[in-house]
């Protein structure tokens, strides 16, 4: 057992396969430049089902996207292994230090555990994540992503300081939206960066622009980016356009498992490096 | 006169104080750095303004932020750290991404309703700095190579990079969760910035390497500026294109 674990736990290991996923998402990141909305596109859905419809229509850009899976999973495999073979020679020398030393001692595996943790709750979003969306007006009645109907009461765009270079664009929207809790109607209020959880749904808002007809506005590909900014520049949208907000559920089960451990993992990690002198005295303790 | 005329003279003391630094005057070029930085620093706060309304997000754009890092890093190295070390050196690199921010459009991109957060401002400030603290790491690494005294002085600059970036790694994460529900987006902004982190957290495990000697790690440490530089400066240049305003 200890000889297998020394094998697969190899620090040398670990060291080539986070080069290989840096040089494998450095690639894909050549890919994503080439053709945002191919991947924006698996924003938001199932990488296994985007993959079945898109990514194999597109092998020659989405290839590695099942590489970059099998590294990190080897990855995985790696640092788990790494990690139980430095607690498994740590433990027993417990009561021989005191307990901040100790307590020191194992922080970069506590560090590699959430590390796994993080990992997982990343394969977990990316192959059990949920989202629908469907556009805002008032009286609409939605049923979204399994949270129960709900209705639009509402919706209410702010707009910046009409003196500012801002002017006449959004800067916050809200919708009410009247929810059943218990058999009583409750109004709640979604907002931008102020989402609401119904039945374990998180509703969010997105914003898109239509033609005033009402079609979608078709994108000159070269022109689509992250920059989402002309979506809220009400005064230009009016002349040809209209804004039209979206609401958007997802159901993410993995993130149950990445929020907390981002905390953690930054605490962990911050208390261990000060407790080293952030590598000011070369006194870093061996990994895993 | 704008406020942009604050960036020009902090640009112009990064300069001067590396010519002080060739010319064998330390103390002299570490003031006008330190007079670069207040500059720079005023011209930072200043850029919230920049819209005729207070808009945090001004003062943390990555291109103007990365050279105000390096030399905040640059003046708490020089005080706090070993001071054998001629920091001010790194005024050569501070000057040339002054330089660049001085060619970039420096309006604000407009704000959407999802980038009004804190969580937005942690983020780039804490990427830029992360960014500054190893592009330092390389520099110095990069001058034990060529002056052929290696040492370890960089080290500290990579581990406060890391934590730092990882910091970014971690509010941008909650950042997109609150705006787009997601901890990560598949598109090559996310991706880059984990390359560069994932190539760090490779360098942290060098130290447990026997067969990379001292030599070995400085160039890969070297190789660290090109790394942030090609996982960075794609969408510093995509963004140039994008419609500002207050520039």
């Amino acid at each position: 057992m200890k000889r297998l674990l020394d094998v697969i736990g190899d620090l040398r290991i670990a060291f080539w396969l986070l080069l290989a996923v840096a040089a494998i998402m450095w690639i894909g990141s050549l890919f994503a430049a080439n053709d945002y909305a191919l991947f924006n596109s698996l924003n938001g859905v199932r990488v296994q089902d985007w993959f079945a419809s898109k990514g194999l229509t597109a092998i020659g850009s989405t290839w590695w996207i099942p590489g970059l899976f099998f590294a990190f999973t080897l990855l995985g495999v790696n640092t788990a292994a790494c990690t139980a073979r430095r607690v498994m020679a740590l433990w027993p020398r417990r009561r021989e230090m005191p307990a901040k030393r100790f307590a020191v001692l194992l922080s970069p595996s506590i560090i590699h555990l959430l590390f796994i943790g993080m990992l997982s709750g990343h394969l977990l979003s990316f192959t059990a994540l949920t989202q629908e969306r469907a556009p805002v007006s008032e009286g609409a009645v939605l049923n979204l992503a399994g949270t129960g109907e709900f209705t639009v009461k509402s919706v209410r765009h702010d707009f910046f300081d009409g003196a500012s270079l801002l002017a006449d664009r959004i800067r916050q929207s809200t919708v009410e939206i009247a929810v059943m809790k218990g058999g009583v109607e409750t109004t709640v209020p979604v907002k931008f960066l102020r989402s609401v959880s119904v039945n374990g749904a998180l509703l969010q808002l997105d914003m898109e622009k239509k033609k005033k007809s009402g079609k979608p506005i078709v994108q000159n590909p070269a022109d689509e980016n992250c920059n989402k900014e002309h979506n809220y520049h009400y005064a230009k949208l009016l002349e040809e356009t209209r804004p039209q907000l979206f609401i958007v559920a997802t159901r993410d089960p993995g993130l149950f498992v990445l929020i907390p451990g981002f905390v953690l993992v930054i605490l962990v990690m911050g208390w261990y490096f000060y407790q080293i002198g952030f590598g000011r005295d070369g006194k870093t303790q061996p990994n895993g | 006169m704008t406020i942009h005329a604050l960036l020009y003279a902090a640009a112009a003391l990064y300069a001067a104080a590396f010519i002080l630094h060739l010319a064998g005057k330390g103390r002299s070029s570490f003031a006008v750095l330190c007079s670069g930085f207040a500059v720079h620093t005023a011209y930072q706060v200043s850029r919230a303004w920049i819209t005729g309304m207070f808009i945090p997000n001004g003062m943390f754009d990555g291109v103007f932020l990365l050279p105000w890092g390096m030399a905040l890093a640059v003046v708490l190295l020089r005080l706090f750290s070993d001071r054998g070390t001629a920091w001010e050196s790194a005024a050569a690199p501070l000057f040339l991404f002054a330089l660049f921010a001085l060619a970039y459009p420096k309006g604000l991109i407009p704000p959407t309703p999802n980038k009004l957060t804190v969580w937005a401002n942690v983020f780039f400030l804490t990427e830029a700095t992360g960014q500054a603290c190893f592009y330092l790491a390389a520099w110095f690494a990069a001058a034990g190579i060529v002056t052929k005294r290696i040492s370890t002085n960089y080290h500290s600059l990579i581990v406060w990079g890391f934590v730092l970036y990882s910091i970014a790694q971690v509010t941008g994460a909650i950042w997109a969760y609150l705006g787009w529900a997601t901890t990560f987006r598949w598109g090559s902004r996310h991706l880059q910035s984990a390359v560069i982190w994932c190539y760090f957290a490779a360098y942290l495990h060098l130290r447990f390497l026997p067969s990379w000697g001292a030599r070995e790690k400085s160039w890969y440490a070297s190789a660290g500026f090109v790394v942030v530089a090609m996982n960075s400066f794609g969408s510093h240049l995509n963004e140039m294109g994008f419609p500002r305003i207050g520039g």
